[in-house]
């Protein structure tokens, strides 16, 4: 029935995906347009760990000694962008009461972003002339060469606060650690969950998981990011809606009976009856999870006929020329 | 060189390298100054050299220029195109010019347009297989017995596989088609963790409902067991990068000392 | 922009395509004047322009990567070696053809940009050096090293791939100055500083555990609660007392429910039921939040940042 569709369709992605990602997408974009219109109608939870950097702030302002702020050692992507957008609001306040920063960053296009975004932060501040270029540093792009580095000016500054933000891997703890051995307030938080644990342990305040995405909604109020906020909620709840639906009625399915069992080899499913046993008679066997329909809303069920599709071929290349010759 | 010569003076530079930067934990002193800047020296050239060779001469030198043809490899053309890499990449270091600084940030889209797409394609096939495997069956099949049955067995004091064929396969069998009141419950705490976890970080609703805010503490502490076991893993991993180092200060350093006389 | 990713694709020799030879280098050369030619265009281009550039820049570079997602993918296909059967698999296929190439974009990008945070690092330091100021004799060590470092390596690497086609370097008594000078800078010296800082993490872990240990919180609690299982767990001493414990308990009762309470078993339980999923809940939001902002970030709607 299907035939025109045969090679073309979503089969091998399975249309789910496509659905749900567009459905996340379009509640993003639904919230911004809320947002616009009307920002403060939309509810932030309050989020302990942002409280925080007044006081950090304030601290470093009373000691007169810098604030060191790291966006961690990943590459150039949205965790990076985050960490950023926050310390630009962090740098706001110290500039107020000029208070030194120093950005540490361990990417170079991480590097060039900081330096253009904290330099327009200091413009707008109106003292511009206190922007110098140990306030945006590039450390290292090597791991541990960069800790080390940062190690150094924690220990050498005697920094009164420390933010680190960002993608954090082995190395958090040398920060986290070292900065408390000089006694300054941490605030930190890794989107790698397998450093947040290090990071409680050794920190005062920590930002779990997406407390960091939601930090610069929370401190900006921008309707851009609380109406995303909002959208990714939404899209967390029907998600949270989902798993339970499909336990429930995925637990269900399998509590039943049946005398075939669907097995998918290199993307072809097919059913295979349950075997017989000596005497012929068939003993229905319980139902797998693969069995099941939530299985299939998953992972598609492909039939060989609906997945092998003959093609032409292209011709065979002409020898290629061994040789200079170009054109 | 002489060999031996020149790895006792590689490896004693190691060595004073290693104690160098462990000076810190001690104190920060001009020692440890020293050490960190040669490090931070070495890896800004090696990283600028790993760039070069690993990155810009096969991804773009060769890219844009092919390869001659060798005896054992035909020629490969080259993207003549892929040399406006270099002035779009050059426009990165406007970044210090005060009147053309927003140039730079034309390379900086690019690398972030680039990831942004790469979200969109990846995020369900990251996730999807995830959230199915999140949905584990919660309804036992069976009540007697509660827990599942053991394929083990007590034999002359000992603890073994059960022997008997048949009676291991009968267990394997009934194993296979029943879910036991012990495995679901498991099933149910994984669910449980997951949603109550998953729950906390949803910001923007306004928790007043008792039950909820039952969920969302509990989500909390679900979370901090997780860092626990995370926290707990890595602890021992950790010691034996130290041990190593021991090693290597103690073992292959002395020996190679020694070696000598 | 779809068009010209199309045809870099193909595997034969095109307009965007060219075997080595004088005709390339021309073609080349029209390339980096191209880009040069954007580059002094960009410089006139007035203000209330440049943010529609990035954000433009922005948008295409992400494109592909959306519609390959969005447009049927022709079911086992053979990019390379199969023809479309009609517009729509045509369609398909050049764009997942021009995801290879448009991948390589950000590693090239990337590494170009690396100068511009040794350029930052290396003026810093000569500032130091040349003002004489604090610890000044410190930035020369650091500038002496980057420069040694990065001749003494990219000469190994070329002498390496260009003038040593049989192999003879990877033989130690073949070396000459380069080799030994890379060996003793990146192997003495920079692999072992890098692993020592590894390691430090050992010394700094005990004294974080230390202290989330004495805070008298629940969630602390919680916490070193289940890491002092998994930690016990590791121990192998440990682990074998308690099992032979365990074992012998259920030769007494004759259960062999109680193997269940094995450190290992205990172990593997706690992590595959409240590991995995509280983890899993966490990137799930992690990664919500970053297509999130990079639905944002490519559509330009971030206000702060980068397309301000």
């Amino acid at each position: 029935m299907f035939n025109w569709l045969q090679g073309e369709q979503y089969l091998d992605t399975g249309w789910i995906g496509i659905a749900v990602t567009l459905m996340v997408v379009t509640f993003i974009l639904v919230n911004i347009r809320r947002a616009n219109k009307n920002a403060d109608s939309l509810f932030i939870r309050r989020i302990s760990g942002l409280n925080a950097i007044d006081d950090a702030i304030g601290r470093a302002t009373e000691m007169g000694r810098p604030v060191l702020m790291v966006p961690g050692i990943g590459v150039l992507d949205a965790i990076s962008v985050q960490a950023i957008n926050i310390f630009a609001q962090v740098t706001k306040t110290a500039a107020q009461f000029a208070t030194p920063v120093r950005i540490c960053c361990a990417n170079a296009p991480v590097f060039a972003v900081a330096q253009e975004v904290i330099r327009d932060v200091y413009t707008q501040q109106g003292v511009g002339d206190k922007f110098t270029p140990e306030t945006v540093q590039f450390i290292s792009d090597q791991q541990f060469a960069f800790a080390a580095g940062v190690s150094g000016i924690i220990h050498r500054e005697k920094v009164a606060a420390t933010f680190l933000l960002g993608a954090f891997y082995a190395e958090s703890l040398i920060f986290a650690e070292t900065s408390n051995a000089i006694g300054a307030i941490q605030v930190a938080g890794s989107t790698q969950s397998t450093q947040t644990p290090f990071f409680i342990a050794a920190c005062d305040y920590v930002l779990i998981g997406d407390e960091f995405y939601a930090a610069s909604a929370y401190l900006t109020r921008q309707p851009v990011l609380v109406g995303s906020l909002v959208g990714q909620d939404w899209a967390k709840i029907v998600i949270a809606g989902m798993v339970i639906f499909g336990t429930l009625f995925g637990s269900y399915e399998m509590t039943g009976m049946t005398t075939e069992h669907r097995t998918d080899n290199q993307g072809v499913s097919s059913m295979t009856p349950v075997e017989a046993g000596p005497d012929g008679t068939v003993t229905p066997e319980r139902v797998k999870k693969s069995d099941t329909m939530v299985n299939r809303f998953f992972n598609p069920y492909t039939p060989e006929e609906l997945v092998t599709i003959e093609r032409e071929k292209k011709p065979a290349e002409p020898e290629a020329e061994t040789g200079g010759g170009g054109e | 060189m002489n060999p031996q010569t020149f790895a006792i003076i590689k490896i004693s530079a190691g060595v004073l390298a290693t104690i160098g930067l462990y000076s810190v934990l001690y104190k920060e002193t001009k020692f440890y100054r020293f050490w960190e800047h040669l490090f931070l020296g070495l890896a800004a050239g090696y990283g600028v050299v790993a760039a070069w060779k690993d990155t810009l001469y096969t991804d773009w030198w060769v890219y844009t220029f092919g390869m001659a043809a060798t005896p054992t490899a035909p020629a490969t053309p080259g993207h003549w195109i892929w040399a406006a890499l270099l002035p779009i990449g050059i426009m990165g270091y406007m970044v210090f010019s005060k009147k053309h600084n927003w140039m730079s940030k034309i390379p900086i889209g690019i690398i972030l347009g680039l990831w942004s797409g790469q979200q969109v394609q990846v995020w369900w096939q990251t996730w999807g297989p995830q959230v199915y495997s999140s949905m584990q069956p919660v309804i036992p099949t069976t009540f007697s017995p509660m827990s599942r049955p053991s394929t083990l067995e007590v034999a002359n004091g000992q603890v073994q596989t059960i022997a008997d064929p048949a009676q291991l396969a009968s267990v394997q069998q009934q194993l296979a088609n029943n879910l036991y009141p012990t495995q679901a419950l498991t099933n149910l705490i994984f669910v449980v963790t997951f949603i109550s976890a998953f729950s906390y970080f949803i910001f923007s609703f306004e928790l007043k409902n008792k039950f909820m805010l039952g969920v969302n503490k509990l989500g909390r502490w679900m979370l901090m067991v997780g860092f626990g076991a995370i926290f707990g893993s890595t602890v021992m991993a950790r010691f034996a990068l130290v041990i190593d180092r021991m090693s290597f200060i103690v073992n292959e350093w002395v020996q190679t000392l020694t070696q000598r006389v | 922009m779809n068009n010209t990713i199309f045809l870099l694709a193909q595997n034969t020799e095109n307009f965007w395509r060219k075997l080595p030879g004088q005709g390339l280098v021309i073609w080349v050369v029209i390339g980096l004047l191209l880009g040069i030619a954007l580059l002094f265009a960009f410089t006139q281009v007035p203000s209330n322009l440049r943010r529609w550039i990035i954000v433009g820049f922005t948008f295409l570079a992400g494109l592909p990567y959306v519609l390959a997602y969005l447009w049927p993918k022709p079911i086992g296909a053979d990019l390379q070696n199969d023809v479309p059967r009609n517009l729509s698999e045509q369609i398909g296929f050049t764009i997942n053809q021009a995801i290879d190439p448009v991948g390589k974009i950000t590693n090239v990008l990337q590494a170009f940009l690396l100068g511009v945070g040794i350029f930052s690092l290396v003026r810093v330091h000569i500032t130091k050096v040349r003002r004489k100021s604090e610890n000044w004799g410190f930035s020369t060590v650091l500038l002496v090293c980057f420069a040694l470092m990065t001749t003494v390596g990219f000469m190994d690497w070329r002498q390496r791939k260009f003038m040593d086609d049989n192999g003879l370097l990877n033989e130690p008594s073949n070396w000459g100055f380069f080799q030994y000078a890379n060996d003793l800078m990146f192997e003495g010296m920079y692999q072992q500083m890098d692993s020592a800082m590894f390691s430090m993490i050992a010394f700094f872990i005990l004294s974080a555990a230390y202290r989330a240990f004495r805070i008298r919180s629940v969630e602390a609690t919680v916490m070193m609660a289940s890491a002092l299982i998994l930690m016990l767990n590791l121990m192998g001493a440990l682990t074998y007392a308690w099992g032979t414990g365990i074992e012998s308990l259920v030769v007494q009762t004759g259960n062999p429910f109680f193997m269940n309470f094995k450190l290992n078993v205990m172990a593997d339980w706690l992590r595959s039921t409240m590991q995995i999923p509280a983890i899993r809940a966490i990137d799930f939001g992690v990664f919500l939040g970053a297509l999130a902002m990079g639905l944002r970030l490519w559509l330009g709607l971030e206000k702060g940042g980068v397309s301000s």
